[in-house]
């Protein structure tokens, strides 16, 4: 499988030999590990955040250390990469559930992500993407994953089904109710 | 705005408002040497439990296996004759 080095080039990994060194815990495993897949695990947390880099740092970081500590468990009968989007999943899902417990309010992050994004400079319409970014933040949780999952990263309904730890029916009946939320979501942000 | 009434037009809106991101070199490098110093700090918390290591778990297993039978022999030749007798 192809992953994305940590300093930011293409690097080939092969996820059997991976997986054996996490299960012998190998040290130098987890830094290959990050090598492959930390920018995947970063864009899906950062999103799934509502772009505030600081907290998908902070669970990124989790991510990794959670695989490492939990590798021996892996049974490798699922990708490398979906088992990382599991983790990053529930750390994600902890972590709104840490927040509402503090009952902290959100500090508007989007503006973080409209910023990164102006940094790329490939953002056609801010506007749009901005309101799709608020309608998005305003689902539940697990609508949001479901829809970057599907949409965003382009993962298939069987491995939703493993990163969501759900049945493939259970997934479908949340797609078809996540878009229709999203929808309503974005029918109420248009200008009357 | 797009058509978000189909699953192209869905689609379409998400990968453009969700563009690709990735985070600072500077974070990259820091998170690499945090991760290894807390992977070596672990040391031994961080090794497998027991049970979970092959090669442990065969000469454990043969250890404990060869205790009992040798109890059981001991067992045999010293409590049984005295409780016939």
């Amino acid at each position: 499988m192809d992953g994305t080095d940590i300093s930011g080039s293409a690097v080939a990994v092969n996820d059997k030999e991976l997986v054996d060194k996490l299960r012998n815990r190998e040290p130098a495993a987890v830094v290959e590990l990050c090598n492959a897949y930390f920018d995947r695990i970063y864009r899906l947390v950062f999103n799934q955040v509502d772009g505030d880099r600081d907290v998908a740092q902070d669970i990124a970081q989790e991510t990794f250390l959670a695989a490492f500590k939990s590798a021996h468990r892996f049974r490798g009968q699922s990708k490398v990469y979906t088992w990382l989007y599991s983790i990053a999943n529930r750390k994600v899902a902890d972590f709104y559930r840490r927040r509402k417990r503090e009952g902290k309010h959100r500090a508007d992050p989007l503006e973080n992500q409209v910023s990164e994004a102006e940094t790329d400079g490939t953002v056609e319409s801010e506007e749009t993407s901005k309101s799709i970014q608020q309608a998005l933040s305003c689902l539940p949780l697990h609508y949001k994953q479901v829809l970057l999952l599907k949409y965003v990263e382009e993962m298939p309904v069987a491995e939703i089904c493993q990163v969501m730890d759900r049945s493939s029916k259970s997934v479908e009946g949340l797609l078809t109710r996540a878009r229709r939320e999203l929808r309503s979501e974005l029918t109420a942000q248009k200008p009357k | 705005m797009t058509d978000f009434n189909s699953d192209d037009g869905i689609k379409r809106m998400l990968k453009e408002a969700y563009q690709p991101v990735a985070p600072s070199s500077e974070f990259k490098e820091q998170m690499r040497k945090r991760l290894a110093h807390e992977v070596h700090s672990a040391g031994g918390d961080m090794s497998p439990p027991v049970l979970a290591r092959p090669k442990l778990v065969v000469p454990i297993i043969s250890a404990i296996a060869a205790g009992l039978i040798g109890y059981g022999v001991w067992l045999s030749l010293n409590l049984v004759p005295n409780l016939i007798s």
